[in-house]
């Protein structure tokens, strides 16, 4: 708007100028063309009135008189020869005549020149004729007589009238002309007025034009100057420095920032060359590159004051060209020592927060871990007490005891789970996904069962079965997290999880979608949101047995965010949960690593060489631990050695044959893997044996445990069951005795207490494994409580049938729990 | 201005006075400087450096070639050189000049009108005329005053008078 109106007010402006040139140049020629034909007009009438022609045409009659006197006078008597002629009176006749004559020459050119009518008149006419007879009469004369003056006169008396008429005529003639002159004259002067009159106008409006024109120049040059105190102003009190050198980097002009950035006391910058006083050594070539090569972009340099004081600064820099079209280069800068020095607090606070924030994680992590060693050793403890023997009470609380103590192993657990998602990375592998979530199942199934639950799994799509790369230990944590909160948070009803592949964005990848569902007790609207996030969760009673660590879901929001998911939830109070996410994962090709998928709670499975029946070495640097360790390994039946560092694992191995090592990973000094590859490596009595790691980080490590030598990994949850399992798995044993050992380390009576109770669990487990009518999840679940209970005891042929009726149970496989009840049955001791 | 009054001309070598007398020998020309006087006769004032042009004149009809000395060369016969000289026709008509302002050239004192000498009736002998359609400073009052014809004497003023 202001734009316009400016341009609107510019154009007045050339415009009223130009008309003041175009009035001022009219007047001006007007005046010149005026001025010419006044001058022309009077020069004329200077002309013809320059000689007195009234005077001249009445001249006529005086010299015709003086000529008509002339001849009289020699006739009157008091002349000189009496009535004679003398030769002088002639001659003065003559000369008058002659006056006369010529007289009349003159007034005819006269007339002619002013165009009188006069001229061609007859009383002209006959004057000239008259003249001209005189003339003759004159001229043939030597020595008139009276009587020849007499006719002469008579003639001159007859042509007096004539001349005064002429001479009337003349006048008036002349006049006229005058009059006409004057009447031109008088219109010459009015068309000059009139000019003048309209220049006198021109000049007026010029005159108002060009006052306008001066108002408005006056209120730009205001303006203008307004405009320049305001950017002096500016210029002057900007915080920042402003400085304009010229091509050889001399300052020719800075604001007062600059001055008070690099001046000294006596000695302003002005004049300065800009990169050798002011800038450090250091940021010459830095400076100069910038210099030339146009960007918007600011640099850091370091500058020093005339005073050597050096200030850090941050600068940018234009090319442009002053008013005479020199280049010149501005400069802007600002003193960033003091924001450099608060960055690099800040920079030091932020690495404090963050070594706070890991040292947190670590301590965390650190607390977890150690917290899990003394649960493990608790829980491995309860495990091997036989309950049997107590009171009605007593088993209860001993229930209470064990629950709490596998609830604290599993808080603890999911803590450390949730601090180490936060610092480790996972790289991505093959994996058969089914395969991972059968395992889970297989895992989780006895939880649900102890609340009653069922846990069913389907599979639907042509690429259910397929391996993918993706992260099999974050799909896991989402897996197990939300089936373990499901099973929690559900008693008597079913809990299940689809699995759907479709087609992906590529044919090399499929979308893989997850539903789990259960048919718990829900989560409010209003939680839902927060129970994603870490350490919340739902506001359930308050009593609820169930309530977790609280970051269940926020492990599985992390985890799906690994692998490019996210979590959708829909929940009715009171009705149950379904959880979805989808993942796209690329499958994988088939010549692509086909070790099978890690199962957390399970035992890889590799191949077993055989080995002969020998000791059992437990490394572990935990005094708890060993002792637990030693306590189930030798109920197994084995002989063992105990050491508590890995060098003298190595040492051990190399002097004795085992027939199997359990060896802790962690440990101060020489840790497991470097001891494992160690006996690997020697040629010791148990370079070949197998060996198991033990470890609470079972993923993470499987790496190392593959590349140093270790057989599996178990994890350290390690009940006397579990471990059963393992060492049944990984050691073919000549059938041992049952009973044979327990009683070397064991009170006798004990022992054998332990052992008929033992026989009974079998026993009930073989009449609840026949009883068809009974539930496939009872008939598991006893099968599996004798598992660890013939386990405990050294009945390990028995613990190895039950272990394959449990998984027949599971299974819901008739066929193969027939066969194992029949062995059983078989074997059982009578 | 012309004027022409009754008035012979008398030719005289030596005039002691200045006043104007009636004489009856024609066609000479009376220049006075105080006690010089020259009088010139047609072949004296023929022998003297001629000047001639062409011009109209107020007075007559079409355009006439003059000639004649200049009236600068006429006077320096007499040794008039500054001053106020006093021009004198026929008819008495007489007319100041300052001396200094008469040019080389102009005015002349024409005695030949279209190389042929002319009669007192054509206004002869001696005319005095300047070049008027030469230039519009010839075309003036003052010009036109001193342009006197049937001239008979110059003299310069003794006393430094004033106009008459």
């Amino acid at each position: 708007m202001r734009t316009r109106l400016r341009k609107r007010r510019s154009r007045i402006r050339s415009l009223s100028a130009m008309t003041l040139l175009t009035l001022l140049v009219v007047a001006f020629f007007t005046l010149l063309i005026g001025g010419r034909a006044l001058k022309t007009q009077i020069d004329r009438l200077a002309v013809t009135s320059s000689d007195n022609l009234g005077w001249n045409i009445s001249q006529v009659d005086v010299d015709f008189k003086s000529f008509a006197a002339n001849l009289l006078e020699p006739m009157t008597p008091r002349s000189a020869g009496g009535t004679e002629i003398t030769p002088a009176e002639f001659s003065k006749i003559q000369v008058s005549f002659d006056i006369f004559y010529s007289r009349v020459s003159v007034i005819g050119a006269t007339l002619v020149r002013i165009g009188s009518t006069v001229s061609a008149s007859d009383d002209y006419q006959v004057v000239l004729a008259r003249r001209d007879e005189l003339a003759s009469i004159i001229d043939s004369m030597t020595e008139p007589t009276t009587a020849e003056i007499q006719s002469i006169f008579d003639l001159v008396a007859l042509t007096e009238p004539t001349i005064r008429l002429l001479t009337t005529r003349g006048i008036q003639s002349l006049s006229e002309a005058q009059t006409d002159v004057r009447e031109q004259q008088y219109k010459t002067f009015l068309s000059f007025h009139a000019s003048s009159f309209i220049i006198l106008g021109f000049v007026l409006l010029s005159c108002l034009l060009a006052f306008r024109l001066w108002r408005d120049l006056e209120e730009r040059s205001r303006n203008i100057e307004l405009a320049a105190t305001n950017v002096t102003n500016a210029f002057e009190a900007a915080h920042s420095a402003v400085i304009f050198t010229d091509v050889d980097g001399m300052i020719i002009q800075c604001n007062q920032a600059a001055t008070k950035y690099f001046g000294s006391e006596d000695e302003d910058i002005l004049g300065a060359d800009f990169v050798h006083d002011l800038l450090d050594s250091t940021s010459i070539s830095e400076f100069m590159l910038y210099r030339g090569s146009p960007g918007t972009h600011t640099i850091r340099l370091l500058a020093r004051s005339l005073e050597y004081n050096p200030v850090s600064i941050e600068m940018s820099g234009v090319w442009t060209k002053d008013v005479e079209g020199f280049d010149t280069y501005i400069i802007y800068l600002t003193d960033i020592s003091e924001q450099l020095a608060a960055e690099e607090k800040l920079k030091a606070s932020r690495d404090e927060a963050k070594e706070a924030s890991n040292a947190k994680s670590r301590f965390l992590a650190t607390m977890s871990h150690e917290m899990r060693t003394p649960l493990h050793g608790l829980i491995a403890s309860l495990d091997m007490i036989h309950s049997g023997k107590l009171t009605q009470a007593d088993q209860k609380l001993f229930k209470t005891a064990l629950e709490c103590s596998n609830r604290a192993l599993e808080q603890v657990t999911s803590i450390l789970d949730h601090t180490r998602l936060t610092q480790v990375q996972e790289t991505a592998q093959p994996f058969a996904l089914r395969t991972l979530l059968e395992g889970i199942q297989t895992v989780l199934t006895p939880l649900a069962t102890a609340n009653k639950n069922t846990l069913d799994m389907s599979f639907l799509g042509n690429s259910v079965d397929a391996r993918y790369i993706g992260l099999p230990e974050a799909f896991s944590r989402v897996m197990y997290n939300l089936l373990g909160n499901a099973i929690k948070f559900t008693e008597n009803g079913a809990v299940s999880v689809d699995m759907i592949a479709t087609k992906g964005s590529t044919s090399q990848t499929r979308f893989l979608t997850f539903i789990v569902s259960d048919q718990g007790i829900g989560i409010a609207k209003e939680d839902q949101k927060r129970v994603f996030e870490s350490f919340e969760k739902a506001k359930f009673n308050e009593e609820d047995s169930n309530s977790g660590s609280g970051l269940g879901l926020a492990i599985v929001t992390q985890s799906l965010k690994q692998m490019n998911s996210e979590i959708h939830m829909t929940s009715r109070l009171g009705k149950g949960s379904t959880f979805k996410f989808t993942l796209e994962l690329e499958l994988a090709t088939e010549d692509e690593s086909s070790e099978p998928a890690v199962i957390q709670n399970d035992i890889e499975e590799w191949t077993v060489p055989s080995s002969p029946q020998g000791p059992v070495l437990i490394v572990d640097d935990n005094q708890i631990n060993r002792t637990v360790l030693n306590e189930m390994v030798s109920r197994l039946g084995f002989k063992t050695d105990c050491v508590s560092m890995g060098t003298e694992a190595v040492e051990a191995a190399n002097k004795t044959h085992y027939s199997l090592i359990l060896m802790d990973v962690n440990m101060p000094g020489m840790d497991g893997y470097e001891a494992t590859r160690a006996i690997r490596d020697g040629s010791g009595k148990s370079a070949e044996t197998i060996i198991l790691g033990v470890t609470a980080l079972i993923p993470s490590d499987r790496d190392h445990s593959t590349e140093s030598g270790m057989n599996a990994m178990l994890a350290k949850n390690l009940t006397a069951d579990r471990l059963a399992r393992a060492v049944n798995k990984y050691i073919v044993q000549t059938e041992v005795p049952a009973g044979d050992n327990l009683e070397q380390f064991m009170d006798p009576a004990i022992a054998k207490e332990l052992k008929k109770q033992s026989l009974v669990d079998v026993r009930n487990a073989i009449n609840m494994l026949s009883d068809k009518s009974s539930s496939w999840d009872d008939r598991s679940a006893t099968a599996h409580y004798a598992v660890g209970s013939t386990g405990v005891v050294g009945f390990t042929k028995l613990s190895q049938i039950l272990i394959e009726a449990e998984q027949a149970a599971k299974l819901s496989d008739q066929a193969a729990l027939d066969v194992c009840v029949a062995e059983l049955v078989k074997i059982m001791p009578k | 201005m012309l004027r022409i009054k009754p008035l012979t001309a008398l030719i005289t070598l030596v005039a002691l006075f200045s006043t104007p007398t009636l004489v009856a020998a024609a066609d000479s020309l009376t220049i006075t400087n105080g006690d010089t006087v020259v009088e010139l006769q047609s072949e004296d004032v023929a022998a003297l450096q001629q000047t001639s042009f062409e011009t109209s004149t107020i007075w007559t009809e079409g355009t006439i070639n003059f000639s004649g000395p200049s009236l600068k060369s006429v006077l320096e016969l007499a040794d008039i050189t500054d001053g106020v000289g006093t021009l004198t026709a026929l008819n008495d008509y007489a007319i100041k000049i300052a001396v200094e302002d008469i040019t080389e050239n102009a005015p002349i004192v024409a005695y030949l009108m279209n190389d042929e000498p002319f009669s007192r009736r054509e206004k002869g002998p001696y005319w005095v005329v300047f070049p008027y359609d030469s230039d519009t400073k010839y075309q003036q009052e003052e010009i036109y005053a001193v342009s006197i014809w049937q001239l008979v004497s110059v003299k310069k003023d003794i006393k430094e008078s004033k106009h008459q």
